[in-house]
């Protein structure tokens, strides 16, 4: 459905944070060590993280000059841009309810922006609609 | 990143954006949003290894995301503790 750039559509909390399940969403370029990285020259893909996945088996591939976008400082340690770690510590101490069983990642210095608009973003709202995550963190490098 | 905001917002689940440029975020007003201030890019939740600060990103991202807060707007918050990669 389209709706207009003014219109800002708002999903109101229906649970405690201490019963939410959350799933991360970046457009920072993380992914596995295992999996392809992100083509830097354009990429309107995704990764699907699992969500047992270790923050050392992850890295980051991006298109941004690294002075717009220093992706040398979450390869030391992905929780700048991915917190899976501080994530899964808040699950242990009760703030939050639980983690995904898959998060998202993407390159968000993509340089294919009609294809993000039309393809990428629906795909990636069912990605986390099937999940049954109960909410989402966004974070974009 | 605001665009894939507005898709999940759109499906029904309630989202909350860390972004290190609140300009351009702000540009395409987001749902729920919060911007450490200071923060340079690489270091939307800290510097590396920086345990604290990271989680106090994520318990300010979480209280905007439980908060009556207006949405479009982009609330600046304080984080005690972060060095930037430039310093």
């Amino acid at each position: 459905m389209e709706i207009s750039r003014k219109t800002i559509p708002y999903t109101p909390v229906s649970k405690l944070l201490s019963e939410m399940t959350v799933m991360i969403v970046s457009t920072a370029g993380a992914h596995l060590l295992a999996q392809d990285p992100f083509d830097t020259s354009g990429d309107a893909t995704y990764r699907v993280i699992p969500g047992d996945a270790k923050t050392s088996d992850c890295t980051v591939t991006h298109g941004a000059p690294v002075h717009d976008y220093n992706w040398e400082e979450p390869r030391k340690d992905v929780n700048t841009i991915f917190p899976l770690d501080r994530l899964r510590e808040l699950v242990t101490a009760g703030t939050i309810g639980g983690l995904a069983e898959k998060h998202i990642s993407m390159m968000g210095y993509a340089l294919r922006l009609n294809e993000i608009n039309a393809v990428t973003a629906p795909a990636i709202a069912k990605e986390v609609d099937r999940s049954r995550a109960d909410a989402v963190l966004l974070t974009a490098g | 990143m605001v665009t894939v905001q507005r898709a999940i917002e759109m499906a029904g689940i309630p989202t909350v954006l860390v972004t290190l440029d609140p300009h351009q975020s702000g540009l395409m007003r987001p749902s729920r949003a919060i911007h450490p201030a200071g923060f340079e890019f690489g270091h939307s939740l800290g510097q590396p290894g920086a345990v604290a600060v990271q989680t106090a990103v994520l318990q300010a991202a979480f209280s905007r995301l439980m908060a009556r807060g207006e949405a479009g707007v982009i609330e600046e918050v304080e984080i005690p503790g972060y060095v930037g990669w430039c310093s």
